[in-house]
């Protein structure tokens, strides 16, 4: 299984505006589940990197304080056609990924 | 009351067994990237610290922060930090400054990103949302208060 992740962008005055939603339960691990009286084992997105034609442009690290399916916004100066790379992985390991070209 | 202080008391050795089930099963290779240190600090000043080297952010009107005064459910709380306006930024941190571990989210920038970022965040409480800019090896901050009708981290 890999993290599922939708993203768009485009380019406006030279500065690409660009958009993900990532499907993802950003569980801290402290969370108890009420019907079990044990937590949620903790499954958080730790990493995303963005790269935009080729060059790794941001690099983010995320705590559980970040939302569940989680959106992030981003802007980077760049040109229509340029191909954007969105990465992301969580504390189990698990990866997601999403490539596009910009509008 | 005894159904209280039962649930307290299993929510507290629970907290506890998590952390150390957290440390042991969490293999280190995985996070490596991943700031253990700076996100599990109980304190503003300690996570900065730990993130940055610093704490010491002073306030700047170039560092804007957009949150709402009032936010219905804190599990989804619209936050956006843009520095635009300023040159060589380096860093955005969010911080949450009364969320058990306050540090959110850290962005590192460089070529052609730009300094803003928008994002969705847990808040627990009514508290102070906090964007911090790292510029030029200078830490600069904005803050706002949020309040909280409803939290987002308990479950």
């Amino acid at each position: 299984m890999s993290i599922n992740l939708r993203t768009r962008g485009s380019v406006k005055g030279g500065v690409a505006e660009i958009k993900s939603l990532i499907r993802h339960p950003m569980e801290s691990g402290a969370r108890m589940d009420q019907s079990t009286g044990k937590p949620f084992p903790m499954k958080l997105i730790t990493n995303v990197d963005v790269s935009v034609a080729g060059k790794k442009v941001i690099d983010a690290q995320w705590s559980a304080n970040v939302s569940a399916n989680p959106y992030m916004h981003v802007n980077v100066a760049a040109n229509s056609g340029d191909e954007v790379t969105i990465s992301v992985e969580d504390n189990t390991g698990e990866k997601g990924s999403d490539t596009f070209k910009l509008r | 009351m005894k159904r209280r202080s039962f649930l307290k008391a299993t929510l507290a050795t629970g907290a506890a067994s998590v952390a150390v089930s957290a440390g042991l099963l969490t293999p280190s290779t995985v996070l490596a990237s991943w700031n253990k240190k700076a996100f599990d600090a109980k304190k503003v000043d300690e996570a900065l610290n730990a993130l940055l080297g610093s704490s010491d952010a002073a306030d700047s009107a170039d560092v804007k922060l957009t949150a709402p005064a009032i936010a219905e459910n804190g599990a989804v709380t619209p936050v956006t930090v843009d520095a635009s306006g300023m040159k060589g930024v380096e860093s955005i941190v969010i911080v949450a400054s009364n969320n058990p571990t306050p540090l959110v989210c850290e962005y590192k920038f460089s070529g052609a990103a730009q300094g803003f970022v928008s994002t969705r965040i847990r808040l627990g409480s009514t508290q102070q949302v906090m964007g911090v800019v790292k510029a030029g090896g200078k830490l600069y901050k904005a803050q706002q208060e949020v309040r909280v009708t409803i939290g987002g981290c308990g479950g």
